[in-house]
C-alpha cells in the first residue's frame, strides 16, 4: 500500500471528477463576484487541462489516465456521466474534443527578462450549471460502481482518485458512509484517494489547503467538518515531493481545500522527471 | 598505454517505443570527448533538446579545458538553434502549442580526457543527475556529481532550452547550476557515464560488473535492464550508458 505504482500507458491511473450542479451552486463564492458553479466549472476545466498538459509528450497526448466525470443535481435527484462517448474515457479523447476554445492571457517572462502578457487558447469542456437539488450520495454510488469495474481490470494500477467539487449540502442523505466505503476500496498499490474541493459562500473565511487538523476549519460553514472528514490523508509518497515543493503539509494533512484550488495536489503525482517550476510560467 | 575502448547503449523505458527514448549520448574518440543528456519527460521536445545538447558539445572548437561558463553557454546556444529549427511550430494542436511555450529541459554531463605519460587527466561538467563513475576493477573509486543513491531527488538541476514559439525565437538563457570535477585516470580503469536510472542502480547495488559483463551485447543488455526493472531494483525509465575502458 505505497502509492508508488508507475503511472504509464500500460498502467494508467483513474480520475473521477464529481461536480455539484445543484441550485445552491448559483450563489456567489465567499468574497468574490463569481458563482460557485462558475468556480466549479473552472476548477474541473483547469484540472483536466493540467492532466492533459502532464500527459502531453512530443508525439501527442499519452493515455496515462482514464477520466470519468459525474454531474449531480442538474436534474432533480440525478447523478450521471457528463461524457457522451462512455462513462470512462482515455484522456486523449478529452484532449481531442473540447466543447470550445477561449482566448486567455498569461504572464510570461520574455528573453529580455520582462514580464509580458501573451494570449493562449484555453479549452473548455464544461460550462457552469446550477439547477436542482444535491444528490451527492447518488454521485458517490455511481463513482463506487465505476471504481469497482475499473479496478477489476487494473488491479496493480495507481489507486483511483475521486475529486468532489461541491458546496457540501447533500440532499439525499449523509454521504459520509458511502465516502468511507470508497476510501476503503483499493488496488494492490493503495486505497482509493478522495479529494474534496469545498466551495463555500462564507464571507471573510481564508482559503485553506490541505489542513491536518479540523480545528483550523471555518466554524461557520457546517459542511466543512463533513467534507474534511471524508477526505483522504495525503499518502507518505506525496510528502517528500511536497517538501521539495515547499508545500505546507505533514503526515496528517488531508486532501481537502476550502475555497482554494486543488492544482497543487496534481503536482504530487509522480509521472516522470519534473522540470523546475521557475522555468514554467 | 594502448588507448581506450568505448561502448554505448540506450533504451526506452519499458512500455514505450524504442524511438521514444529521450536519453542521448555522443562521443568524439579523437578528442576523447563524451556527452550524455537525459531529456526531462515533463517537458515536450526534450528528445530534440537532449540530442541537440550532446551534438553541440562535440563541436571541435569546444574543450573541457574552457571555463565551464563559456563552455556551457556555447553548447546551449548552438543546441538552442538546433532545437528551435528542429520543431515544426506551425500547425501544432493546442496541447502541444501551449506546452511548447515552456521550452524543453535536460540534464547534461560532459567529460573529456587527455593522455599523460602514464595515465589520463580528465575534466567533467555536470548539470543534474547524469553521473560518471571511475572503476578500478569492480570497485567504484569515485562518482560525480552524485556520491550516493540517496542524493537522487525528484527535481534535478536541468538545462533549459529557453521559451518555445510563439514567445521567442531568440536566444537568451541563464546558465543552470552545474558541478565540475577533474583528476587522473589510471590505465586499467573503467569509466561509466550513465543517466539516472542506471546510475542510481549502480550506487544502490554496488555491482557495476553485472552491467559491464553484458555491455556490448545489445540483446543481453535489454534483457538485463528489463529484468532489473521488472524486479523493481531499477526505476523504469529511459536509460543511456557509455562504458570507456582505459587500456
Amino acid at each position: 500500500m505505497s502509492y508508488t505504482s508507475e503511472i504509464s500507458r500500460r498502467n494508467p491511473g483513474l480520475f473521477i471528477f464529481m461536480v455539484d450542479q445543484s441550485r445552491s451552486m448559483s450563489h456567489k463564492l465567499g468574497g468574490t463576484l463569481r458563482s460557485k458553479s462558475q468556480e466549479a466549472a473552472d476548477a474541473i476545466n483547469r484540472q483536466i487541462y493540467e492532466l492533459i498538459y502532464r500527459c502531453t509528450k512530443t508525439d501527442g497526448v499519452r493515455d496515462y489516465f482514464d477520466i470519468g466525470i459525474i454531474g449531480y443535481g442538474a436534474v432533480a435527484d440525478t447523478a450521471a456521466s457528463l461524457l457522451k462517448e462512455a462513462d470512462i474515457v482515455p484522456i486523449s479523447k478529452l484532449a481531442a474534443s473540447p466543447l470550445r476554445m477561449e482566448k486567455r492571457t498569461e504572464k510570461v517572462t520574455d528573453p529580455d527578462g520582462n514580464e509580458v502578457e501573451t494570449e493562449f487558447e484555453f479549452p473548455v469542456w464544461f460550462e457552469p450549471v446550477a439547477n436542482s437539488n444535491t444528490p451527492m450520495v447518488k454521485a458517490f454510488q455511481l463513482a463506487k460502481a465505476w471504481i469497482d469495474d475499473w479496478s477489476a481490470e487494473h488491479r496493480d494500477s495507481y489507486p483511483p482518485v475521486v475529486i468532489n467539487i461541491s458546496d457540501g449540502a447533500a440532499t439525499d442523505g449523509d454521504p459520509m458512509k458511502i465516502a468511507r466505503e470508497i476510501m476503503e476500496m483499493s488496488t494492490s498499490d493503495g486505497k482509493v484517494l478522495l479529494w474534496n474541493c469545498h466551495l463555500s459562500e462564507l464571507k471573510g473565511a481564508k482559503p485553506l489547503a490541505f489542513p491536518a487538523d479540523q480545528a483550523v476549519l471555518p466554524r461557520d460553514d457546517k459542511f466543512a467538518q463533513q467534507l474534511f472528514g471524508m477526505s483522504s490523508v495525503l499518502p507518505d509518497s506525496f510528502l517528500s515531493i511536497a517538501q521539495e515543493r515547499s508545500l505546507d503539509v505533514n503526515s496528517n494533512s488531508r486532501a481537502y481545500v476550502f475555497n482554494a484550488g486543488l492544482d497543487e495536489l496534481l503536482e504530487l503525482l509522480d509521472i516522470g522527471t519534473r522540470a523546475p517550476t521557475e522555468n514554467l510560467q | 598505454m594502448s588507448g581506450i575502448q568505448v561502448l554505448g547503449f540506450r533504451m526506452s523505458k519499458l512500455g514505450n517505443r524504442s524511438t521514444d527514448c529521450e536519453d542521448f549520448y555522443s562521443w568524439d574518440l579523437a578528442r576523447m570527448k563524451f556527452a550524455m543528456a537525459d531529456g526531462a519527460s515533463s517537458s515536450i521536445f526534450s528528445d530534440i533538446w537532449a540530442r541537440s545538447l550532446t551534438q553541440a558539445a562535440m563541436d571541435e572548437n569546444l574543450s573541457l579545458d574552457d571555463s565551464p561558463d563559456s563552455l556551457l553557454s556555447s553548447v546551449m546556444k548552438a543546441a538552442r538553434k538546433n532545437w528551435y529549427g528542429g520543431i515544426q511550430w506551425a500547425g501544432l494542436p493546442w496541447f502541444l502549442r501551449n506546452k511548447s511555450v515552456s521550452g524543453s529541459h535536460s540534464t547534461l554531463l560532459l567529460m573529456q580526457a587527455w593522455p599523460l605519460a602514464s595515465s589520463y587527466r580528465y575534466s567533467a561538467v555536470a548539470v543534474g543527475d547524469t553521473c560518471m563513475f571511475i572503476l578500478k576493477g569492480n570497485q567504484i573509486e569515485d562518482s560525480f556529481p552524485l556520491k550516493q543513491y540517496s542524493d537522487f531527488g525528484n527535481t534535478p538541476s536541468l538545462v533549459w532550452s529557453g521559451k518555445g514559439s510563439p514567445i521567442s525565437a531568440t536566444v537568451r538563457m541563464s546558465l543552470p547550476k552545474y558541478s565540475t570535477a577533474s583528476g587522473t585516470i589510471a590505465p586499467g580503469s573503467t569509466v561509466i557515464l550513465a543517466t539516472d536510472a542506471i546510475s542510481k542502480w549502480i550506487m544502490e547495488h554496488g555491482k557495476p560488473q553485472e552491467i559491464l559483463e553484458v555491455m556490448g551485447n545489445d540483446h543481453a543488455m535489454k534483457g538485463f535492464i528489463s529484468r532489473e526493472i521488472n524486479s523493481k531494483r531499477m526505476r523504469n525509465d529511459d536509460t543511456a550508458i557509455i562504458v570507456i575502458r582505459i587500456m
